[in-house]
């Protein structure tokens, strides 16, 4: 098992590699160089100018550029005067140790304490998506499986198709219509309400200084975002465990345990959940992935503070420097999501040996 | 000839068994054929893609007949409702028409996923055949492709590329298709590993024939229905992707309009008309619903292990 963990989190490591040389590559494309965007003024000479690019290097082969950036340059002497020869240590200590450059919009903060500062909004969204997306998925799954065929089956699989195919965003503006416009309208005449809207339309807190204040106080703020981000997580969670679940009624040692004369809860609870929950193992990891991508969309809705937001505003003030610590920490998070679902598979599962 | 399934006298079905030594054999083809269509929903769900296709292609003939196009600003008819004259589903903030808007965003939506889903299909097809072919380093090195593409958050990495390089609707049909072709690849490699050690190619090979004739004249017509069904996932998920992206502003840009750059429109005007988030949205969900069950009435029209 160990020796699994470590094989895999081994393999995780030229996966990280390519992510930050994909995200460099891309980068390296952009429109602009950072000479001109720093050196905008018409008066600096063309010998400044040239002095400024030794600086940054940006004259230097592709792989160079992306090593300086990855493990930064300070081991190594630079050529700070454009005369050719290296002549002073460099300042950069590369992504590797933390160091994304400097925010061009939030002047010189570190990007990562500027992510830092997001992630936190990120995934306590994520955490509550995943809490009732699962739950009631799982529920509403093993119930179709029961009752396979009845009315209660037939409506959830409908429902998991409809799910599946409204785009969160969509529903995230219909749901701020009908509960900030429609419904407090619709309820003022009798009295409840005030006509104003019932839930916060975005948002993570009341805006108060000094952050926010603990979960329990701003739950309400959570209900809009959290439900319209999981009715996709419930549509495909029920459609799997229905799935999952019917394949365990039908094997051998469920007849057997009827044949016991097992009561019915044991049979469906003991015998076919424990070994319908197995997919669980292997979808979390995409069902997180997918969940940050979407947090984007979601967090561009309800205005969620979060790191997607964050990128967001760093595209339109084109910080790279922001872009690129934001895609990064994604894909780690990403990969992070799949390494712990492949172990939790292998921790469930008996049957898979090392 | 009647089906065996059919009630018949042991008598009858004897004859049957003399005079006919054995059922004409159907072609995995012709058997799907006949159960697609005798399939309700999935029938009617080609018809409705078919309709919404035939619409936006038609736009510019349906807007002469309107008189409206989705180009026209008429400023006094600002947030008209639906059914106002000349305007059958009401105008937008710049009292543009929004069924012409709503078609020619159909146009630019629909196609793009439709081309990009082919396109990334190509690029799967052959990619996934060399390397479940030739295995070994090949292999190792698209398996890692695939891996750090997968890893990357997919709308991020499409956000950052479409930010960068604001690419125009063709080039974007690139874009989407070079990270969506992972699926794709992943499916191919795996089938051509399993069917490269099956007889017929090995007899092909025997006979002298190149690896690209193994791969594309044996290998891959036998994976075609695996690549129908991947080609209608790929729509929708190109669909959903483009219309996310046009969302939050970083797809097409105005004025050319997508179903996705006209929600994000409505976000701003919500409050004043309403009624504008309502069809774009609503014609993207039925899309995909609509390709959703297409793919589903596939793969079980398909699948061999279904008896008729």
């Amino acid at each position: 098992m160990q020796k699994y963990i470590l094989r895999r989190v081994l393999q995780a490591i030229p996966t990280l590699l390519g992510i930050t040389l994909i995200v460099y590559f891309i980068m390296l494309l952009a429109p602009g160089d950072p000479v001109s965007l720093l050196a905008f003024d018409p008066k600096i000479r063309q010998d400044e100018r040239e002095r400024l690019a030794s600086q940054l290097g940006v004259n230097d082969p592709f792989f160079v550029q992306y090593l300086r950036w990855l493990i930064g340059d300070d081991w190594m002497m630079v050529d700070t005067n454009y005369d050719g020869e290296a002549d002073a240590w460099g300042d950069n200590y590369g992504i590797l140790r933390g160091d994304f450059g400097s925010s061009f919009k939030f002047r010189g903060s570190n990007p990562l304490t500027l992510i830092g500062e997001r992630l936190g909004a990120t995934i306590e969204l994520n955490m509550a998506v995943l809490l009732v997306g699962l739950s009631s998925g799982i529920v509403i799954g093993v119930l179709a499986a029961v009752y396979r065929g009845r009315f209660f089956d037939k409506f959830t699989r409908i429902f998991a198709v409809i799910g599946d195919s409204v785009p969160a965003f969509w529903l995230g503006l219909l749901a701020i219509v009908f509960f900030g416009l429609i419904l407090p309208r619709m309820l003022e005449p009798y009295g409840i309400g005030t006509g104003r809207p019932i839930l916060p339309m975005g948002g993570r807190c009341p805006p108060v200084r000094g952050g926010c204040p603990p979960i329990f106080e701003r739950i309400h703020y959570l209900i809009l975002p959290t439900l319209v981000s999981a009715l996709g997580v419930i549509a495909s969670w029920s459609r799997l465990m229905r799935a999952s679940m019917l394949e365990t009624i039908n094997s051998d040692y469920m007849r057997t345990a009827r044949a016991k004369g097992l009561s019915d809860r044991s049979i469906w609870v003991r015998h076919g959940l424990r070994n319908a929950i197995l997919p669980f193992t292997v979808f979390l990891g995409p069902t997180f992935v997918g969940l940050i991508g979407g947090s984007v969309i979601i967090e561009r809705i309800f205005t969620w503070p979060g790191v997607g937001l964050l990128l967001l505003d760093g595209l339109v003030s084109r910080d790279y420097p922001i872009i690129m610590a934001s895609v990064v920490i994604a894909s780690v998070l990403t990969v992070i999501g799949y390494l712990i679902s492949d172990i939790l598979y292998a921790m469930f599962d008996p049957r898979i040996r090392f | 000839m009647p089906p065996l399934n059919s009630e018949l006298s042991s008598d009858s079905l004897r004859k049957i068994k003399t005079e006919v030594p054995f059922r004409p054999s159907q072609s995995l083809w012709s058997r799907a054929m006949s159960r697609l269509r005798r399939d309700r929903p999935t029938l009617a769900a080609m018809f409705t893609i078919a309709l919404l296709a035939g619409l936006a292609v038609l736009a510019p003939i349906i807007g002469d007949l309107l008189g409206v196009d989705p180009y026209t600003q008429e400023l006094r008819n600002k947030y008209l409702e639906v059914g106002a004259p000349g305007h059958p589903l009401g105008t937008d903030e710049l009292g543009r028409d929004h069924l012409s808007r709503l078609l020619y965003g159909g146009q630019i939506s629909l196609g793009i996923a439709f081309a990009s889903a082919v396109l990334s299909l190509c690029i799967g097809v052959a990619v996934g055949a060399f390397a479940g072919f030739y295995g070994g380093i090949v292999d190792d090195f698209i398996m890692w492709l695939i891996t750090t593409f997968n890893s990357i958050p997919g709308l991020f990495l499409l956000i950052i590329i479409t930010a960068v390089l604001s690419p125009s609707p063709a080039a974007m049909v690139l874009v989407f298709a070079t990270i969506s072709w992972t699926g794709t690849t992943r499916l191919v490699r795996g089938e051509t590993y399993s069917l490269k050690q099956r007889e017929y190619v090995i007899a092909a090979r025997a006979m002298g024939a190149s690896d690209l004739r193994m791969m594309f004249a044996h290998i891959v017509p036998n994976i075609f229905s695996l690549l129908i069904i991947s080609l209608s996932q790929a729509m929708v998920s190109l669909i959903l992707a483009e219309s996310a992206l046009s969302f939050i502003g970083f797809g097409i840009q105005a004025p050319t309009p997508t179903w996705g750059n006209m929600l994000n429109n409505a976000l701003d005007y919500m409050r004043r008309a309403p009624h504008l988030m309502v069809l774009p949205g609503l014609l993207i969900s039925v899309t995909v619903f609509c390709i959703y069950l297409i793919g589903d009435g596939l793969r079980d029209a398909f699948d061999p292990k279904i008896a008729d």
